[in-house]
């Protein structure tokens, strides 16, 4: 059995009156690429905070590596490579001195790697990281969050606002990451193309609660669409359980669909419907079926 | 008009209530005025001047943005102000007018009012005048957007110092009134067109009103890698705070002593007989222990690189996310400010002596350095005071410096604003209360001074206990940190306690020949020193509350 890298139980955290993470529990395995998705809002982020230990569980427990982040900063935060949205790297320094400065931090630290990296990336020592662009800033907190091959890297939401090119550079990492044996990635992303392409693993968040925890293969054969025509018009939603989303007017509906077919069929055939097709979805698909519609 | 009001109310919404305040607070002191002047003593009244004055400034700097890091490289006018459809023109003169009657007009009432009533002979129209030159001539250095922050830092060091001292050091050289508000005007009108300007450039300036600075090639040098995560932190906190002291202190330094530079001639001083020697050597080399702790001062309240917090008071990510438990990285903080402390120190006593080495004449016309001068003067006791008063002046400036460096954990701009103020205003009443008149004289002086010392201690350990006990609650494995700091910290005053004590007790019943610097009010003023050095304790706290944020 593979080791579990982290292991979030019942956690709880509310802001105010808002729930931002309502009773998560989710655990993620050695070497598992993790696609987190989810609305602004839905609480990735807030999730995220707590992996780093930046947030104190409201309720519930987190463990990574099976430490508790707020508990042993240094024994846990050694072992993450992280990469943000924000661009929160201190502009004052030069990119000699971020590079000198992280590699500190981390036993692990591999120079052949970052060096690699920073020519890959085309970053010059001595720029200073206020004078780059947001691209070349997002590749030097790349190259700090991967130079010491960390056992977990943590994205959120990196390529936010970024050109194709650096969001091609993020992803070759995350994929050359995977190629290093037993690497563990935790992937927030809203780019569910990107999600698609390197996770086996997809968890999405809505309104504070996981709503999808699944292999993206069996997420992709559960879910598909289904056009629907009934003899009469209806004037709702059609009742057939495990329909989302549902889309149409009068004799004509569509909805994001999973379950057993035969009961689909059954269903169709006692509310006077036929099923007309049927066809598999992206991930981005079903994200919009769940950020925008009522499960009915 | 109506534009004028709604961009004027924007810019200091956070702080209305502040000017509601304020001006409350001038109609209290235009009725303090009117009673009797024996109603009040003398200490009390001139005490009451602090908040007048801090009200004044905080008051004054909302309309140039009091939240502004002095030190970065972006325009401090208000981004989003800054895109309104308005011409540049209204973005510009309201503010300017605002902090100028604002302050000119709360000068004349405190003047007035208060001063003048209570038989304090003030000028009323420079000071007035002074203070409008000031937040303009602020308004124009921080509204600019710059290539370099440091340098913004430096103008704004030196710019507003010499625009304060101005009238001040004037009226002390008999210079008139009228020559002095004249000057005081014509900075208004320069300083006036110099924010207009900075609103017209921030506003064509990308980004945020940032100039990226110029990328100048150079050799590419191979760093060592820092021994440990440790030593790569008390880097970090040299390059973001350490590091400030020496350089402007250099500054400060090399300004003070530019009048060398063109006054070389020797004067007729009289020290047993007379002696010829440089004046400017003479009147001013007192002051170059002091430059450092005036910096170290600006500095720890905050007047430093302000990135290690995000806009909402929590960690930045980049800081928060290294593996560094809290303990370094307040130890990384300190040592970063005792380095750059003892750098400075070698610096100050670099041009100090300096200076004394500039040759003066003897009455037999031979020609001596000033500083065999000076020991002509000097007896055992005066090379004691001096020991005193320069290790006195290292440890407050590690100190100055140490007990604001805590803010930058805390997780809240707010109490990082209400800090500057508060400080200042602690420090005022403390040194105010050291100076009433004859408070100190007498046995019963030994008395006052005992409960004074004995007071600060004990709230400041309240305060303390409080605060690691808020510290131990949210990381119960940091008692072992708390209680190292505690020890020392008690270990430290009492210490100085008992040598205050040990010092009076050797001259009980003849109080009179005490030297200076053992006298009750220095002894005080050391225990005032000591007794906040317990912030390491606050800097936990903040940082458990900023990075791990319940």
């Amino acid at each position: 059995m593979a080791e579990t890298i982290l292991e979030i139980k019942n956690l709880v955290r509310s802001f105010g009156a808002k729930r931002a993470l309502d009773n998560i529990n989710l655990s993620l395995e050695k070497g598992t690429v993790l696609g987190l998705v989810g609305q602004n809002g839905a609480g990735k982020t807030t999730l995220i905070k707590h992996i780093l230990g930046l947030l104190r569980a409201e309720s519930g427990s987190v463990r990574v590596f099976g430490m508790d982040p707020v508990a042993d900063p240094p024994g846990v935060l050694s072992k993450i490579g992280y990469l943000s949205e924000e661009g929160d790297l201190p502009l004052w320094m030069k990119v000699d001195e971020l590079i000198r400065y992280s590699a500190a931090f981390y036993p692990g630290w591999d120079s052949k790697y970052a060096e690699e990296l920073q020519k890959q990336f085309g970053l010059s020592s001595g720029a200073k990281l206020g004078s780059l662009s947001k691209g070349q800033r997002a590749r030097a907190g790349l190259l700090i969050a991967l130079a010491f091959r960390p056992e977990l890297l943590l994205l959120d939401e990196p390529s936010s606002g970024l050109d194709p090119v650096v969001r091609k550079d993020i992803l070759s990492a995350v994929i050359r990451t995977i190629a290093d044996e037993g690497r563990t990635v935790l992937f927030s992303s809203h780019l569910l193309t990107e999600v698609e392409q390197v996770s086996d693993r997809v968890v999405m968040i809505q309104d504070g609660k996981i709503v999808i925890d699944d292999e993206l293969a069996t997420i992709k054969q559960e879910y598909c669409q289904v056009s629907l025509r009934f003899k009469s018009p209806q004037t709702v939603p059609p009742s057939i359980s495990g329909g989302l989303h549902w889309q149409g007017d009068g004799r004509n509906w569509t909805a994001l669909w999973s379950g057993d077919t035969d009961q689909l069929l059954a269903s169709l055939s006692a509310l006077d419907g036929e099923l007309v097709s049927k066809r598999g979805v992206s991930l981005d698909e079903i994200f919009v079926a769940y950020a925008g519609g009522e499960k009915s | 008009m109506t534009s004028g009001f709604t961009i004027l109310g924007l810019m200091v919404h956070r702080f209305r209530r502040a000017y509601l305040i304020f001006a409350a607070m001038l109609v209290v002191f235009v009725g303090l005025g009117q009673l009797p002047q024996s109603w009040i003593p003398e200490w009390a009244a001139g005490l009451l001047c602090l908040p007048f004055a801090l009200g004044l400034l905080l008051t004054v700097f909302g309309f140039v943005n009091v939240e502004a890091d002095i030190s970065s490289n972006a325009s401090a006018y208000s981004p989003w102000l800054l895109r309104l459809p308005v011409k540049t023109r209204e973005l510009a003169i309201w503010p300017i007018l605002a902090a100028s009657i604002w302050g000119f007009v709360a000068w004349i009432i405190f003047a007035k009012g208060y001063l003048i009533p209570r038989g304090v002979q003030a000028p009323i129209v420079w000071p007035g005048f002074s203070l409008a030159a000031l937040a303009l001539s602020f308004q124009a250095i921080m509204w600019r957007p710059v290539r370099y922050g440091n340098v913004r830092l430096v103008v704004a060091l030196v710019v507003g110092t010499a625009v304060s001292l101005f009238g001040l050091v004037s009226s002390l050289y008999k210079v008139s009134e009228s020559l002095i508000t004249l000057i005081s005007a014509l900075a208004i009108v320069v300083g006036a067109a110099a924010a207009w300007w900075s609103v017209a450039i921030a506003r064509t300036t990308p980004v945020g009103g940032a100039i990226e600075p110029i990328s100048i090639a150079r050799k590419h040098v191979q760093y060592r890698p820092f021994r440990s995560p440790f030593m790569a932190q008390v880097w970090l906190e040299w390059r973001r705070q350490g590091r400030l002291l020496p350089i402007l202190t250099t500054f400060g330094l090399l300004a003070l002593s530019l009048p060398l530079a063109f006054n070389r001639s020797l004067d007729p001083v009289y020290v047993n007989s007379f002696f010829k020697v440089n004046l400017w050597v003479e009147s001013a080399y007192y002051y170059i222990p002091w430059v450092p702790l005036v910096f170290a001062t600006i500095i720890g309240m905050g007047a430093h690189k302000s990135d290690m917090r995000a806009e909402n008071g929590s960690f930045n990510l980049f800081y928060a996310t290294k593996p560094l438990n809290s303990n370094s990285m307040v130890r990384a903080k300190l040592m970063s400010i005792a380095i750059g402390v003892a750098i400075t120190a070698l610096i100050t006593v670099g041009v100090l002596l300096g200076w004394l080495l500039i040759p003066c004449i003897a009455p037999s016309g031979k020609t001596v350095s000033y500083l065999s001068l000076l020991t002509q003067r000097f007896g055992r006791d005066e090379w004691i005071g001096i020991t005193f008063y320069a290790a006195l002046i290292i440890c407050w400036c590690w100190r100055n410096e140490m007990v604001g460096a805590f803010t930058d954990y805390l997780p809240s701009r707010h109490y990082v604003s209400g800090y500057a103020f508060l400080i200042p205003f602690n420090g005022s009443i403390v040194l105010a209360v050291l100076s009433i008149p004859g408070f100190w004289s007498g046995d019963i002086g030994v008395i006052r001074m005992e409960i004074a010392s004995g007071s600060l201690f004990l709230i400041k350990l309240v305060a303390s206990v409080f605060s690691a006990r808020e510290y131990v609650r949210l990381r119960p494995t940091g008692l072992a940190d708390i209680r190292r700091i505690l020890v020392w910290w008690l270990g430290i005053v009492l210490l100085v306690q008992g040598l205050n004590t040990w010092i009076i007790a050797q001259f009980s019943g003849n109080v009179t020949e005490i030297p200076l610097y053992m006298k009750q009010p220095i002894c005080l003023f050391l225990t005032c020193l000591i007794v906040p050095i317990t912030r390491p304790i606050y800097a936990l706290s903040a940082i458990e509350k900023g990075r791990h944020r319940v």
